[in-house]
């Protein structure tokens, strides 16, 4: 269970921080007190579990199906860099509280920096693969907010996107890298899937990459170094925490992880030790001639990292083992720095270093915490610094001499930097003086994280034996002898004093020009590009997307025809029955007419001449559904379009001229159409030539009459077998015309006719109204069993609405067509709740058989035709209120009533 | 038989993407109009074509028509019904914003 206790604290610490209040008791400058405290006990509690050397193991099924489990490791190595992170989070939230004592937006930021932490701890203890990518990902989004916390200036905006676009396509780059790694494995476990040796393995090569990718966008290294000294923009907790000490080694820290497994892979050693040396040489130049504290605290830290990657590329055990000591003693050196330069910052209002000059002298606390972290910086004995050097070199050396010279060499350039940038702030003579205190507080903060560092390097023979032995053995790094303070005399300790030597001697004599620092490579590469993407983006949107909707709609259906057209053409195409037998002729005259029609629908110049021949059109069809053996198709068919006609009669009078008639396409147009025709034609030829399985239909037909006591089955597919679907699809009806609803306001227009004119019209139209309504009802009571059924006598009924609305009577209010809609769909889900009283799933049919006096065929009652009730007064309201906004209203003839 | 229904189909499909493409407002409501109603006879043709086999038990003597296409298209033909009266709203809409 210490896995999941790690990972849920900073979860509810986040919780506890949101909670608090200014003003209140539990104030947020109080709450970071309480979290510091528990968070640095949960340190202890880290450092604890190390010592046990044991590891613990806590999995919990999560995708079952997927292999993929919530799996948690807590293993020495791991303790190493959870006893970081909250050792980190102590005088982070710390400085936090006191810093930002007087922000509103103190308790956001520490619950912020909490999460953070909980995704970053959750990525340390990760064991299982997609698990691990989910943290992982989670510290990139949280990242992004912490850099962006003063989020109204603009070029902190971009500095969190850039940073969040950087980790993010790496992020991408090692999912792809762990997919692969799953597949070459088939392990679902960081441990087991780096257990074994797979640099032989023909994905490899692939699986080293993309995971490099990654862990390189992570941790700065070249070519995604650029991100890092931007996200200095950052208050100084954040740059602390993230940028320095937790963030920027979830990259390392998967490299030493994958190291014993892919480390034998020729690739391997190369290629992270080209980058970490690349990485090194790109920060001391770009920081070479930094004014800025800060900038100049941020390429040292880039540069570490650009160590360790230089360690997990070596990748042999004596690498591992300096991997570990190197990285506990940057942590130890940097937080104290950074939270220094926080202090002084503070202080002084600036951290630049010309007006910092001799601030040590000035602010002693402060100044003592900065001067031993330098010597640690430095490696000077018997400073955690030095062990973590001496180990590197030791590990370079017993690679090649050569690499441990150009490793020797990369110390020197860092060690040169940080004297030659932090060299004002011991300057004496001609002081700034700091333009106010920062608090004793601010200024004992760095000497928590230091007096760390020194009561571990004076306890150095147990913090070998408990903590870094262990974590070196954990992570592969298992030499058998321990880590010691002194590594006796040998060629690693000259290689280290040169580097002291040759560092000194450059820091102080190179010259300092004015110039300003250089423009970053990366940086100015990525600006470029992300402006070429949106530029070409932009473009395309315009080139493809800002035009009429035909052409519009041209590139799009051309498209799709391209897609569709090669494999449709690529087979054989089957020849289909080119004889009609005589039983044929009638439909296949129908078929030619309906082809006739379409195309004359296609030819017309007028909009009479095209109403005319969408309605002939729409009868051809419904006579084919008729003649092909679907009466309760053709019913609909020919309902739906007579109400259109109706519909599009009277809208077609209000829209403006040339809207409201008929174009002629252009040629490109009607080729475009004549071949997308001919693809659709044979699109069917060759679809019917498929051998289909048995149909579901089958059982549908087996099922009709003894399950659901219904003759057609089309009726009875529609209301019980497949019930569900049709109450989505009454519900879609009801939604839109709520959003007829929403859209037109009814307004009075003048009628299309004048009914009053023609007695004939409106008697008729008045005599037709009863029987209408007649034969509704009667549709809808024999659809079970014949044709007819809700649909076809709701369309009926709307017809009948339609003819009222036409002779001139007053026409049914608004009021009526949401009662329908309501009642019906109140009723179809009513019918579907019958069965879940009684424990069967919804809408299943329940039937009743009622003793009827008589000798009549025995009647059956069920739920089905409650549904199909529904049915028909959710179509019917539907229609309504469509025809009552759609249809003009007759000005009646006699004003006076209102 | 199939394949005068086939070309009844590519001609409502053609006519239906020529009436899009011509670009007024009347000339899309028709477009869709027509492609639907291809869409609606592919489904159909799918059950396969019988004639005099409705599928209705109570007179069935021989094979029956495929109910399930059947049931697809009643419900898209309504569905379908629904689009265009949606967007004959949104036409008059558009027309009442205009002066």
């Amino acid at each position: 269970m210490a896995p999941l206790f790690h990972l849920l604290l900073p979860a509810l610490l986040a919780l506890a921080a949101v909670s608090s209040r200014r003003g209140w008791r539990w104030s947020p400058s109080a709450a970071s007190g309480v979290i510091a405290a528990l968070a640095a006990a949960a340190a202890g509690a880290a450092l604890w579990s190390s010592a046990q050397g044991a590891s613990v193991v806590f999995s919990h099924p999560w995708v079952a199906p997927l292999g993929v489990d919530f799996a948690l490791r807590l293993d020495p190595f791991r303790s190493l860099f959870l006893g970081l992170v909250w050792g980190t989070t102590v005088p982070v939230i710390l400085y936090s509280g006191l810093a930002f004592r007087d922000d509103p937006r103190l308790a956001g930021l520490l619950a912020t920096l909490l999460l953070f932490a909980a995704c970053m701890i959750g990525l340390i203890l990760a064991d299982d693969l997609v698990l691990f990518f989910l943290f992982w990902e989670g510290t990139s989004v949280l990242s992004f907010l912490l850099i962006g916390w003063n989020h109204a200036g603009a070029e902190a905006r971009r500095k969190a996107s850039q940073a969040l676009l950087v980790t993010g396509l790496g992020g991408l780059a090692l999912l792809a890298g762990l997919v692969l790694l799953r597949f070459a494995t088939g392990a679902g476990s960081l441990g087991a899937a780096f257990g074994t040796d797979l640099s032989a393995h023909p994905l490899s090569t692939a699986i080293i990459v993309l995971i490099a990718a990654g862990a390189f966008a992570k941790s700065a290294q070249v070519p995604f170094h650029f991100w890092l000294p931007n996200a200095m923009a950052g208050p100084t907790p954040v740059s602390a925490f993230l940028h320095s000490a937790t963030m920027v080694k979830a990259g390392v820290f998967l490299l030493a992880l994958a190291a014993p497994a892919l480390g034998a892979h020729p690739l391997w050693t190369p290629l992270l030790v080209t980058c970490g040396m690349l990485t090194v040489a790109a920060a001391v130049r770009r920081a070479w001639n930094e004014t800025d504290l800060k900038a100049v605290l941020a390429a040292t830290t880039l540069a570490a990292l650009g160590h360790l990657t230089i360690l997990a590329g070596i990748g042999t055990p004596a690498a591992l083992k300096a991997f570990v000591v190197f990285l506990l003693a940057h942590a130890l050196y940097k937080a104290p720095m950074f939270l220094s330069s926080g202090a002084l910052e503070k202080a002084y209002g600036s951290r630049d270093l010309r007006r910092l000059r001799g601030a040590v002298f000035c602010l002693p606390i402060v100044g003592t915490a900065m001067v031993v972290s330098m010597a640690s910086l430095l490696g000077l004995f018997p400073l955690p610094g030095f062990v973590g050097k001496e180990y590197f070199l030791k590990a370079a050396w017993a690679q090649s001499p050569a690499l441990a010279i150009a490793a020797a060499l990369s110390l020197a350039a860092v060690i040169a930097l940080a004297l030659r940038g932090l060299a004002p702030l011991l300057a004496r003579g001609d002081l700034n003086l700091p333009a106010k205190s920062p608090g004793t507080a601010l200024q004992l903060l760095p000497w928590i994280s230091a007096a760390a560092a020194l009561a571990l390097t004076a306890s150095f023979p147990w913090l070998s034996q408990s903590v870094l032995t262990p974590a070196a053995a954990a992570v592969g790094g298992t030499t058998g002898a321990s880590v010691e303070l002194w590594p006796g005399w040998g060629p690693s300790l000259v290689l280290s004093l040169a580097a002291l030597l040759i560092g000194g001697v450059v820091a102080f004599h190179a010259a300092r020009p004015a110039a300003r620092p250089p423009a970053s490579v990366g940086d100015t590469t990525y600006q470029t590009l992300l402006d070429a993407l949106g530029r070409g983006s932009r473009q395309l949107a315009s080139a493809l997307q800002d035009r009429p909707l035909a052409t519009h709609l041209g590139l799009v259906l051309g498209a799709a025809g391209l897609l569709i057209a090669p494999p449709l053409l690529a087979g054989p195409l089957p020849l289909p029955d080119l004889r009609v037998d005589a039983a044929d002729t009638v439909p296949a005259v129908l078929a030619l007419l309906t082809a006739l029609s379409a195309a004359g629908a296609a030819t017309a110049r007028s909009r009479v001449a095209l109403l005319v021949s969408l309605g002939l059109t729409g009868l051809l069809i419904a006579l084919l559904y008729a003649y092909f053996s679907a009466p309760d198709l053709a019913l609909t068919q020919l309902l739906t379009e007579t109400i259109l006609l109706v519909l599009m009669v009277a809208v077609l009078r209000w829209l403006p001229k040339p809207h409201g008639t008929p174009r002629r396409g252009s040629p490109l147009a009607a080729a475009g159409a004549l071949s997308a025709g001919a693809v659709v034609t044979m699109l069917v030829i060759k679809a019917k030539a498929l051998e289909f399985t048995p149909p579901v239909s089958q059982f549908f037909a087996e099922r009709s009459l003894p399950d659901a006591h219904g003759a057609n089955i089309v009726n009875v597919i529609l209301v019980d077998f497949r019930a569900l679907d049709t109450f989505g699809e009454i519900t879609v009806l009801a939604v839109a015309a709520i959003g007829a609803a929403a859209l037109l306001r009814k307004r009075r227009r003048p009628a299309v006719f004048d009914p009053t004119r023609s007695t004939l019209l409106s008697t008729a139209l008045r005599l037709l109204l009863p029987p209408l309504f007649l034969f509704a009802a009667f549709l809808l009571l024999r659809g079970h069993n014949h044709p007819g059924g809700g649909f076809i006598a709701a369309l009926v009924a709307a017809t009948a609405a339609a003819f009222i609305h036409l002779s001139g009577r007053p026409a049914p209010s608004s009021r009526l067509d949401s009662a329908l809609l309501v009642t019906g769909l109140s009723l179809a889900a009513l019918s579907g709740l019958f069965a879940v009283a009684a424990g069967r799933p919804f809408l299943t049919g329940l039937w009743i058989k009622p003793d009827l006096p008589g000798d009549g065929p025995p009647l059956h009652l069920g739920t089905p035709l409650l549904f199909d009730l529904g049915v028909f007064l959710t179509v019917l309201g539907f229609a309504l209120a469509f025809l009552r906004r759609l249809l003009p209203t007759t000005p009646s003839p006699v004003p006076s009533w209102n | 038989m199939e394949l005068i229904i086939a070309i009844a189909i590519g001609a409502l499909t053609a006519a239906g993407i020529y009436r899009l493409l011509a670009g007024s407002r009347l000339d899309l409501l028709a477009g869709i109009l027509l492609l639907s109603q291809a869409a609606n006879l592919i489904v159909f043709a799918s059950g396969g074509l019988l004639h005099g086999a409705a599928p209705l038990l109570h007179d069935a003597t021989g094979p029956l028509a495929d109910p399930l296409p059947q049931a697809l298209v009643l419900t898209a033909i309504v569905i379908g019904f629904g689009i265009l009266a949606f967007l004959l709203i949104l036409l008059q809409r558009d027309s009442d914003n205009r002066p």
